[in-house]
């Protein structure tokens, strides 16, 4: 126990340290086992976030969780020695290798990198690298080679002789005007081009250098260049002012390999020192532990990414970045357990346990106990503005404690204070306040208090709003107003001596309707630096104060909340069981940034958290302390990356504006979220609006979609590593899936035009061919028409009678044959008049009924040969018997001049001719013309062979085309 | 190749130029393992700077090389391991960083860049000189060490107690300015 009087104050040193000095938390990252030889030597991030590595064995692409080979050409080979990677506008990638080749990559998508040959023949010298400057032209450094840029189109070279220093340049950058910078054994190079100029500047040791021998170059935010030496350590000089600055402390870790300006530091990577790191604040420069490398490491590339982390590439077999926000200290001793936390404000952090009051010295990277007692039991405290400490205790009251002279003051009930277990303590100028497990109580200090002891002006108990007096947390804002945190009546404030009280807070509510919701014991209270105070209960919710309401914040899976700090405009530090998240207060979003350097729960005491003022926050778990201080500009979240859209396993040409065929529609998306600090607790939603508009939450990282319909789709994909606040940058995909062919409406436009061309065309076939058969009916019927009259030609008949008188007495039966033919004849007439075809045979067979009945009117004087074979053939109906007709009606029939006619069936030449000896009488019988001019225009309108009428001065001869009959079909029409 | 060297720069060198020739030279090294320690040295060195470009070149035969513990150690050494028949010559050519003026008396420190070649095998070397300019001569002095592994000069398993791993190089050596 201690005891007021036997304290003796001497301020130890302990000699074993318990707590462990800064250290930065490194993770390792390794290739996969079949490129262990591969050893990368340069990093870069491209405008994407990825990470790119140079190896001796080609480019590897890096998300965080795969390595994907990028080989120089298609082909490839193993001999890739990769010495520069430069991530260029327009989304290029530049590599240059230690043979002088160079190579590009456009895009992320392509599986190899097309060399690229800017001099015939190529370079010899090891590429170096690459830098941009203001007119975006490309700069290519080599070593033994020179400087080349590249002006339109043209390579312009810088090198030794024309007033360029050296031909062996080590590193090249570009400032922040664009001007380009180069480090060489000559010293450190400014060169321009101006299209006809060449402009070289030199800078030497006359000038301000540490050392000739410039070896590493970059500049920072300011505009200054950080320049890293061979043998005289680091110097930053202004471009624009000429500026020399050279850190006074010696440089003792011989020659530097590169540099990287982190914030208000300088990582500097040496050859065989590891890394150095020096802090602008303090002028110092301090090694940096990195865990399972032996000392006396090279490092050949330092790179900061856009989530505040450095990279480190070292001769060890892996990969280690740290983030460059956070350091830690750890707890090593068992049975302590930090209670809390104070940064003062001469920069002394302090650190109070269950077993006593340790602080840190920044120059020795040192804990040490500043109390000689382990019993103490610190859980509170507190710098006044004279700069005095307060000792919280548990049980025994507050130590009033000067740092500087070592004079100290317990505080005990007896000094007015409620109780002697100090919860929490806040001040605002000169008047200080005590949470206690028995209320509140107020101090009004002087000057001279620790000798004269405080007065307490006020105490603060079993009031409205502060219930049982139980406060665990008292906080004063940047107005002066007190806030207090009870056990279970919410949240308190004192302004102008009145006590005023929130148990209930205003949230939105489901259907956006507001709500409240009761607000119960609260544990930490702080402000940000918008002046709003945020408060967090036993309950985990946090609650913000804008000065009128409370609002409750989007802040959820977080465990075991047991303080809240605000650190700058974007940036408020909570403390919970899981360890340390940083919320955005302008955007709510939130990053957790792991459990720290034990893996055990971080599982934080109230009052742990501590505002440095230097725009960093100290922050402790049980076991270990925590320094937060954010960079500018950094990436709050991850970033989340498209690579690619595949059909099944095809890739998608990139080029192709996303149009896809209709059979393309089992959509892969392939996507990553870069967190490179926590790859594995990434977790990805995603959708396809046209398809599916809910969002799909994952860690896979594609999404399938198959058999999709045609249509337009937006793929959206976003990525966190905690929960989804919906304020999450998007990455989104638009796909177009094409109609098939036969849905195009070009394609139905065209199809309709056809149907209907092809419509209307049959239409008019159709209209054709029944003008035509209308002509052919009325040929028809003017041929059945003539056929009868000329049949009933009373002439015909008459000579039929006269023959049958002369016959039917002599010969009867003669008679009656005559008689049965002549009807048969015009039965024959009757039935064949109606088509318009009739087979041969049928027509002959006709020929010859008519043949028989002109042979017994002419005896032997009409004769009517038939010959060749009339199978399978057709004619018009009548048509022979016409000709036969018109032969009889035209020529003398006598004794003296028989009339002998010739049917004769030509089968070659499908024809039937029908001819006679042409012995025309001297007055031809009233002819009509008719008989031949219809047999004509009725073959015409059948479409054959034209008929011939060929009359000579013996012989009349008609050739009629014949008409095929198929075998099996009737000849009717 | 050394001798290459100094034709290509005899080649190169215009009006009069100063050519500081090696005159007297001995290289020392020292194997300090935890068994044993072994020197030796040799005075066969050639070189020369020229004074106004600042370049240089040395040489020195690695049979040239007397001292070490027994003839037998020295066989192994130069047979076995650094296999002098392949390669005769330790060479050291490049160009001084320092824009020091050689034809001025005066104390120096300079460092000399070039290539450092041994067992045949190419090594970027910057190497820091102690120069004395006085009485028309030139001293030069320097040590450096040279890492076995680098030059890949495998040493057996069985000796590696009795070789160091590093070997500890000194180099003396006083110049006279060439005559034409």
């Amino acid at each position: 126990m201690i005891r007021q009087g036997l304290l003796v104050w001497i301020f130890l040193h302990a000699t074993l340290p318990i707590l462990l000095g800064q250290d930065y938390l490194f993770t390792s990252h390794s290739l996969p086992e079949e490129w262990h030889s591969a050893r990368p030597g340069v990093i870069c991030q491209d405008r994407d976030g990825l990470i790119w590595l140079g190896t001796r064995e080609g480019v590897f692409r890096y998300d965080g969780t795969d390595f994907v080979h990028f080989p120089l050409n298609k082909e490839g080979n193993k001999a890739e020695n990769v010495t520069a990677l430069f991530s260029a506008s327009a989304d290029r990638l530049w590599i240059g290798y230690d043979d002088g080749r160079m190579g590009m990559l456009e895009g992320s998508g392509m599986g190899f990198i097309e060399e690229v040959e800017f001099v015939e023949g190529g370079l010899t010298a090891s590429v170096t690298g690459f830098a941009e400057d203001g007119e975006g032209r490309l700069w290519i450094s080599t070593y033994g080679q020179g400087v080349f840029v590249i002006h339109q189109g043209q390579m312009i070279h810088f090198e030794n002789g024309d007033g360029f220093p050296d031909n062996d340049v080590y590193c090249i950058t570009a400032d922040e005007t664009g001007a380009i910078w180069l480090g060489t054994d000559n010293g450190l190079v400014h060169c321009a081009y101006d299209g006809s100029t060449k402009l070289t500047e030199r800078f030497s040791e006359s000038d301000g250098l540490p050392d000739l021998i410039v070896k590493a170059v970059k500049h920072d935010r300011r505009g200054n260049l950080w320049i890293g030496t061979h043998d005289g350590g680091i110097c930053r000089f202004s471009p624009s002012t000429h500026d020399w600055f050279v850190p006074e402390a010696s440089w003792e870790w011989g020659e530097i390999t590169a540099i990287e300006e982190v914030g208000g530091q300088v990582w500097v990577g040496t050859a065989h020192e590891g890394v150095i790191r020096y802090e602008r604040a303090t002028h110092e420069l301090k090694s940096v532990a990195y865990p399972g490398v032996e000392r006396h490491q090279k490092i050949y590339d330092l790179m900061l990414d856009r989530e505040g982390q450095i990279w480190l590439l070292h001769s060890g077999p892996d990969m280690l970045a740290a983030n460059t926000q956070l350091m830690y200290s750890q707890l090593t001793e068992d049975g302590i357990h930090i209670q809390s936390v104070l940064c003062s404000r001469n920069q002394t952090y302090w650190v109070g346990t269950d077993h006593g009051l340790f602080s840190y010295d920044v120059h020795t990277n040192a804990f040490s106990r500043q109390l000689p007692t382990e019993d103490l039991h610190v859980v509170s405290l507190y710098e006044d503005d004279f700069g005095h400490l307060w000792i919280g205790t548990f049980g025994e009251g507050v130590l009033c404690l000067d740092p500087e002279s070592g004079r100290r003051r317990w505080l005990k009930e007896s000094d007015g204070l409620y109780n002697e277990s100090v919860l929490s303590i806040d001040g605002h100028n000169q008047t200080v306040w005590l949470a206690t497990l028995g209320g509140i109580t107020q101090f009004d200090l002087s000057a001279d208090f620790l000798t004269k002891g405080p007065e307490a002006t006020k105490t603060f108990r079993g009031m409205v709003g502060l219930g049982s007096g139980y406060v665990y947390k008292v906080f004063a804002d940047s107005r002066g107003d007190i806030w207090f945190g009870t056990d279970g009546d919410g949240l308190s404030r004192l302004k102008n001596d009145t006590v005023e009280n929130w148990s209930f807070a205003a949230i939105q509510g489901r259907d956006g309707q507001r709500d409240t919701t009761p607000i119960k014991t609260v544990y930490a209270i702080t402000e940000d630096r918008a002046g709003q105070i945020w408060f967090s209960t036993a309950d985990d919710e946090v609650f913000t104060f804008d000065g009128q309401a409370f609002t409750k914040a989007a802040i959820k899976n977080i465990n075991g909340i047991a303080g809240l700090q605000g650190v700058d405009e974007t940036h408020l530090a909570i403390t919970h069981k899981g360890g340390l998240s940083i919320v955005n207060p302008a955007t709510g979003q939130m990053v957790h940034t792991g459990s720290g350097v034990i893996a055990d729960e971080f599982a934080p005491n109230l009052n742990t958290t501590s505002d440095c003022g230097d725009g960093c926050v100290l922050v402790a778990g049980q076991k270990q302390l925590e320094w937060f201080c954010p960079l500018p500009d950094i990436q709050m979240e991850p970033k989340i990356h498209i690579y690619t859209v595949m059909d099944v396993s095809q890739p998608i040409d990139q080029g192709l504006e996303k149009q896809l065929s209709h059979r393309q529609n089992d959509l892969v998306f392939r996507y990553t979220g870069l967190w490179y600090a926590h790859p594995e607790s990434i977790l990805y939603r995603y959708r396809l609006k046209g398809h599916q508009n809910d969002w799909i939450e994952t860690k896979d990282n594609q999404a399938v979609f198959a058999n999709l319909p045609p249509g337009a789709y937006t793929f959206e994909v976003a990525a966190t590593v905690d929960h989804f606040s919906g304020n999450e940058q998007l990455a989104s995909l638009e796909v177009f899936i094409r109609r098939p062919i036969w849905q195009q409406w070009w394609f139905i436009t065209i199809a309709l035009i056809l149907a209907t061309l092809s419509i209307y065309r049959g239409v008019k076939i159709r209209e054709k061919r029944i003008v035509r058969l209308n002509r052919l009916e009325k040929e028809m019927a003017e041929s059945r028409f003539e056929t009868l009259k000329s049949q009933i030609n009373p002439h015909f008949l008459f000579n039929s009678f006269n023959t049958l008188i002369a016959i039917i007495e002599e010969n009867p039966a003669l008679a009656v044959t005559f008689t049965e033919n002549l009807s048969d004849f015009y039965r024959k007439i009757l039935v064949h008049r109606q088509k318009s075809l009739i087979r041969l045979e049928e027509e002959l067979e006709l020929v010859r009924t008519f043949s028989y009945l002109l042979g017994q009117r002419f005896d032997s004087n009409f004769s009517l040969e038939i010959s060749g074979d009339s199978t399978g053939f057709s004619v018009a109906p009548l048509t022979l018997q016409m000709l036969v007709e018109n032969a009889v009606k035209h020529n003398i029939i006598s004794r003296s001049k028989p009339l002998h006619m010739q049917i004769t069936i030509d089968r070659r030449a499908q024809t039937v001719e029908v001819s006679n000896p042409l012995q025309k009488k001297m007055r031809s019988p009233d002819s009509t013309g008719f008989g031949l001019q219809n047999i004509v225009s009725r073959y015409a309108l059948l479409h054959t062979a034209p008929v011939t009428i060929i009359e000579t001065d013996t012989e009349f001869r008609v050739t009629i085309p014949l008409i095929n009959t198929p075998d099996h079909e009737s000849a009717d029409y | 190749m050394v001798v290459l060297t100094l034709h290509v720069m005899c080649g190169i060198l215009t009006a009069q130029p100063v050519r500081w020739e090696v005159k007297s030279g001995r290289v020392e090294f020292v194997s300090e393992a935890p068994l044993e320690i072994i020197k030796a040295s040799s005075g066969a060195i050639k070189g020369i700077i020229e004074a106004d470009s600042r370049r240089f070149a040395f040489s020195v035969p690695m049979s040239s090389f007397e001292g070490f513990n027994s003839p037998l150690q020295r066989e192994h050494f130069q047979e076995n391991y650094l296999e002098i028949g392949a390669h005769p010559d330790a060479t050291f050519s490049g160009k001084i960083i320092e824009p020091v003026d050689l034809t001025e008396p005066g104390i120096t420190t300079i460092r000399a860049k070039g290539i450092f070649t041994i067992h045949g095998v190419e090594q970027e070397r910057i190497i820091r000189v102690n120069l004395e300019h006085s009485d028309g001569q030139l001293f030069a002095t320097c040590s450096f060490s040279v890492l076995l592994s680098e030059h890949q000069i495998r040493i057996p398993r069985i000796v590696n107690q009795k070789i160091a791993e590093t070997i500890q190089v000194d180099l003396r050596a006083s110049f006279e300015i060439q005559e034409e």
